[in-house]
């Protein structure tokens, strides 16, 4: 596979996601000596940065009509920060 | 643009898929965002018990059905562009890798239930686990449903037909595959990580 193709292919993207999962898993699996609040908001976040990537690239919404987009990005802000108040209180 | 003269929808700026499978994706997101907001304030509500019971979870297992998801995601990326590349044999062998990968999260998920209940823990021992059985075990299902459609996209692969029905017949079910991911994304942050 060139540098090309592999830029191409969704490789690319899932190498970010497991990246991001592996902080996610470490930041969640070490909280003693950090403020909980503020892990468990990363973890939180961490987990709603993967989601907005499986739906820009692996769904394609990136180039999808902008209703679409809206739609999803509303979906996701809306819940982040639903749950983000819902964590916190 | 595809050798093969087949193009993604998206890529016009029209939608991946049929409007009925974002209908239904859309429908689901929103229950299952019901489901993650609800289980947040049972778990602000009772913090002690959901953490005591959230250590019983073995995280390793969460992980490695979170990889396995992941690259099950890939591989159907990977074979909807080789469909549209006008290569159906590895758009085909992109979807047994899938496929074996959500055989896989099952495995993993069944090996994780026996634990569960041979330490005599079940949907009615607390609130957590109540949520995590249900939760778990309805995503279950759609893994289950979603590898029935992975099912018939090989059918679709192996058959060599690469007209635009059959394409966007591809993007719907892929659609519904990332979907079943990305719910597992939030379920193994609220279930498994959550401090």
């Amino acid at each position: 596979m060139t540098y090309r193709e592999f830029h191409r292919s969704p490789w690319l993207i899932w190498l970010l996601l497991v990246a991001v999962t592996g902080l996610s898993y470490l930041v969640g699996h070490f909280t003693g000596t950090v403020d909980t609040r503020l892990t468990g908001l990363c973890v939180l976040w961490f987990a709603l940065l993967k989601v907005l990537c499986v739906m820009s690239e692996f769904m394609e919404m990136r180039g999808a009509a902008p209703w679409l987009r809206r739609l999803g990005v509303a979906w996701l802000g809306g819940l982040g920060a639903l749950m983000s108040v819902s964590y916190l209180t | 643009m595809a050798r093969n003269g087949v193009e993604a929808a998206s890529s016009e700026g029209g939608i991946p898929g049929e409007l009925g499978i974002w209908v239904v994706v859309f429908g689901d997101l929103m229950v299952f965002s019901c489901f993650f907001l609800v289980f947040l304030d049972y778990r602000s509500d009772d913090l002690a018990t959901f953490r005591a019971s959230q250590g019983l979870l073995q995280q390793p297992h969460g992980l490695l059905n979170t990889l396995l998801m992941l690259a099950s995601s890939a591989f159907v990326a990977q074979a909807l562009r080789a469909l549209r590349d006008g290569a159906g044999s590895a758009a085909l062998r992109s979807l047994q890798l899938a496929f074996a990968c959500g055989l896989g999260f099952g495995l993993v998920k069944v090996v994780e239930y026996a634990a569960k209940f041979a330490l005599g823990v079940n949907a009615y021992s607390n609130d957590f686990f109540m949520f995590y059985f249900i939760f778990t075990g309805i995503h279950m299902c759609h893994v289950l449903v979603a590898m029935g459609v992975l099912w018939y996209l090989m059918r679709l692969a192996r058959s060599g037909r690469q007209d635009s029905v059959t394409l966007r017949n591809f993007e719907s079910g892929a659609v519904f595959w990332h979907v079943v991911d990305l719910l597992w994304i939030v379920l193994f942050a609220l279930l498994y990580l959550l401090p």
